[in-house]
């Protein structure tokens, strides 16, 4: 009688064992509540699209992806074709960041360039030697929308699909921005040119007006090979940089961007609200 | 103010009837009025469907906010819901009330004292836990307490548990602690939440309702302590009181889905 227990605690034990694993394994955005949603944090080597309108902190996302993941003991670079780095160093510094220091330390290097050096260099190959001075477990590419536009529409998803073949077979785990008004109205697609299907997973940002006040709302629209929470939830751009926080419980409609109520969600609140101490 | 008014009425009542009517050596059945299914379709309206609105709305926002004492009230709404539908239907019985009473009263007892721990309950730790972990603990909390009322009424049907009332002789020292003991819990977490209520500076229409209605079933339980047998004015008193409080704790929920939460 006891040795099919024993096989079933072993069992038991055998999957605990390789969920906490698993979730070690995870690339962890340093966000807490944003790691939770993600089962634990990115899965290694993936390629992760941010996608989200001008505003919604892309940037300071996944710049504070990069700085976190350096605390973890993951270097990391961030390549631009927005932005100058002096910019970058000055805005990071807003949030606490002090960017010039860690790059002083080998752990992180700001690799600002043009969307036409690295579609000469092919593959990404312009990254050659940066990637063997930084050995990067994390890079950042802001963004794929400028990328788009030094490509023919046809050709962007090839362009795409060699950059993310290269940095995973370096086994870099890479976020890759991308700016996309498309996110809001009825109509309800990432990217018009195809990128969606490229990537391992999809972060999307995207502001909300709910009674007269604009939101920010943030949804894993996919993740490959992990489940994760499918859950609107709201963030803000504080000091710190991105937080996440509660669900968007109360109301439905956010991603069409008609948001109403949710009379059940709201009585639930309010029923939690009635009895709480501390009002 | 003036839905409070029934409470000192059903204690009023309850004196003027223990004095008036004779004591239960003495007590003529014709006095009694318990027609058959009137307290099984009396009990489901008003106490079962009540509570089980309580039951779910707990369980939403449970899993929406994640506050322990949400798991506690509803599971007190369910073990007082679920206990009431069955000794409503259970009433009749040819073996004598005892199975019905029996049910109905540790019922009272179980949610009783799942209100009074909610009551004293602060707001709680902050709700970190895990979506599946909350569902999974909400689901367990609400089987426990439905298996319990399935296994205890087997139970009682089956003659293992105590008595609590005998025919002819009324009820036993247990019934009196276990009915005593469940309406001074409701009427003491039916104070807490009152104190709860006045002491906030958002006075919420929802507590207000819903400590009234603990209230009036703490008082109506306390009436059936007094009553001489099943059906006497005295118990439909009580009676009348937990269906007046069970209008009351729908009258609660309706206030969180309507909004107009303050008052």
């Amino acid at each position: 009688m006891t040795a099919p227990s024993s096989k079933a605690g072993a069992a038991g034990f055998d999957h605990l064992f390789s969920s906490r694993m698993e979730e070690c394994l995870r690339v962890k955005t340093g966000i807490v509540e944003l790691d939770e949603m993600l089962g634990g944090g990115f899965m290694p080597r993936d390629a992760v699209m941010v996608a989200g309108a001008a505003g919604t902190g892309k940037t300071t996302l996944a710049i504070q992806y990069l700085v976190n993941g350096v605390g973890l003991g993951e270097p990391g670079i961030y390549v631009t074709f927005e932005e100058l780095p002096d910019q970058i160093y000055r805005d990071a510094k807003n949030f606490g960041w002090d960017l010039r220091k860690i790059e002083d330390e080998g752990k992180f290097r700001v690799v600002c360039t043009s969307p036409s050096l690295m579609l000469e260099s092919g593959d990404g190959s312009l990254l050659d030697d940066v990637l063997k001075d930084v050995q990067p477990r994390r890079l950042v590419i802001d963004s794929l929308s400028h990328l788009e536009m030094f490509v023919k529409k046809e050709d962007m998803r090839m362009e795409a699909y060699r950059l993310v073949s290269y940095l995973k077979t370096r086994g870099i785990s890479s976020v890759l921005l991308w700016e996309s008004p498309q996110i809001s109205g009825s109509s309800f697609s990432v990217t018009d040119a195809g990128l969606s299907f490229l990537v391992d997973c999809i972060v999307a940002l995207k502001p909300v007006e709910i009674e007269s006040s604009m939101r920010k709302a943030l949804v894993i629209l996919k993740m490959r090979g992990s489940d994760h929470d499918k859950r609107l939830r709201e963030y803000d751009i504080t000091s710190q940089g991105i937080a996440v926080s509660r669900p968007f419980s109360n109301y439905e409609g956010l991603m069409t961007g008609s948001p109403r109520r949710s009379y059940t969600e709201e009585a639930a609140s309010n029923w939690a609200r009635a009895f709480a101490k501390n009002k | 103010m003036l839905v409070a008014v029934p409470l000192p009425v059903v204690i009023v009542s309850v004196v003027v009837f223990n004095l008036i009517l004779p004591p239960p050596a003495q007590f003529n059945k014709g006095l009694t009025f318990e027609p058959p299914f009137l307290n099984a379709i009396l009990y489901t309206v008003f106490l079962a469907f009540t509570s089980y609105m309580v039951g779910y709305i707990s369980f939403k926002s449970y899993l929406q906010n994640g506050w322990p004492f949400l798991v506690l009230l509803g599971s007190g709404a369910l073990a007082w819901g679920s206990t009431s539908l069955l000794s409503g239907w259970l009433t009749n019985l040819p073996g004598g009330p005892n199975p019905a009473i029996t049910i109905s009263n540790t019922g009272a007892l179980v949610a009783s004292i799942f209100h009074f721990v909610s009551s004293t309950w602060s707001r709680g730790p902050s709700p970190r836990t895990d979506l599946k972990i909350r569902k999974s603990i909400i689901i367990l909390a609400y089987g426990s307490v439905l298996g319990f009322t399935a296994l205890y009424s087997v139970a009682a049907l089956e003659g293992m548990t105590p008595l609590f009332f005998v025919p002819g002789v009324g009820q036993t020292v247990l019934r009196m602690a276990v009915l005593g003991s469940a309406a001074a819990l409701f009427a003491v977490s039916s104070i807490l939440f009152a104190r709860r209520y006045f002491a906030s500076r958002s006075r919420s229409r929802t507590l207000y309702w819903y400590f009234l209605a603990l209230g009036l079933t703490g008082v109506g339980l306390a009436a059936v302590f007094f009553g001489r047998a099943p059906g006497d004015p005295i118990s439909w008193t009580g009676r009348a009181a937990m269906f007046l409080g069970g209008t009351y704790f729908l009258k609660a929920v309706h206030t969180a889905f309507k909004g107009t939460n303050v008052g």
